[in-house]
């Protein structure tokens, strides 16, 4: 047999568990490394026994392991498969989540009205920090007065100074 | 608020007061402090004022601004001048104090040094 003549092709659609499980031609749904045997991994004793004596293959003594292997290693792509196309679809998912809610949200902020009353906030933060040393406090204030603060607060700071 | 913190607004505020009078305000008060700590503020508020009035009295003051007796305060005026973005001003002055026959030699010198430290960072 020739791998020109098989159907089997790589990034053909996978087939979800249920599937194969209905395709595989083992009967017994065996298992090997945690992938579902897909093709006949059985053979006949008769084989067997014909190998074991007057076998001139080097590679039929072999052969059972390789299909088990071989048959693991396409049940192994197709689950690599399915975990992909699953991951892809919940990133595309997400992405729809994410455009719903920003045009939730924009909708929301068009409906929005939003209206500040500045006298109100000017005098409630003047209220709060309204304070005669702040420096454009004090360049309202005439050179004179300022000269007066200076050496007051001079004055006080020496004191304070001396305490310490 | 703290005492020192007032001190640095009201500093502040005059030197960036219009009043020509604020220059003398911080000179009587300022540069005239037992304090370093006030001394040195003031000399950097008449050096960032960039007039030849206030630059006047931190480069060609016996005991005030690069002249000042604490190492501190005179070298961090000096430090203030070499920050200046504009120079013209206080080049002018440091020539007219190192031409001035009747200015003391020390303080001369210290313009002269102020000169070419200037002079190298260009």
């Amino acid at each position: 047999m020739k791998i020109t003549n098989t159907n089997f092709s790589l990034f053909s659609k996978p087939l979800s568990k249920e599937e194969r499980q209905e395709v595989h031609s083992n009967p017994f749904g065996i298992n090997f490394k945690g992938n579902v045997l897909t093709s006949d991994v059985f053979e006949s004793s008769k084989a067997k026994e014909t190998t074991n004596n007057n076998s001139t293959n080097p590679f039929a003594a072999v052969s059972g392991k390789s299909k088990m292997v071989a048959s693991a290693f396409v049940g192994g792509i197709n689950s690599f498969n399915e975990a992909f196309r699953s991951r892809i679809n919940s990133i595309i998912s997400f992405g729809r989540q994410v455009k719903d809610t920003i045009a939730s949200s924009w909708e929301k902020a068009k409906n929005t009205e939003i209206s500040l009353d500045f006298r109100t906030l000017a005098d409630s933060i003047s209220s709060k920090f309204n304070n005669q040393y702040s420096v454009n406090n004090l360049l309202k204030q005439p050179v004179d007065d300022l000269s007066a603060m200076f050496k007051t607060c001079e004055a006080d700071y020496k004191t304070e100074l001396a305490k310490a | 608020m703290k005492t020192i913190n007032k001190i640095d607004n009201i500093i502040e505020a005059l030197s960036r007061h219009e009043d020509p009078k604020s220059v003398a305000v911080l000179e009587e008060i300022g540069t005239n402090s037992e304090i370093d700590e006030i001394r040195e503020k003031t000399a950097h508020a008449l050096i960032k004022k960039n007039t030849p009035e206030s630059l006047k009295v931190v480069v060609a003051s016996s005991g005030k601004g690069i002249n000042d007796l604490s190492a501190r305060v005179a070298m961090s005026s000096i430090n203030e001048i070499l920050s200046l973005n504009d120079k013209t001003e206080v080049l002018k002055i440091l020539e007219e104090t190192m031409n001035n026959e009747e200015q003391k030699q020390d303080i001369k010198d210290t313009a002269r040094s102020v000169k070419a430290l200037i002079t190298y960072s260009m």
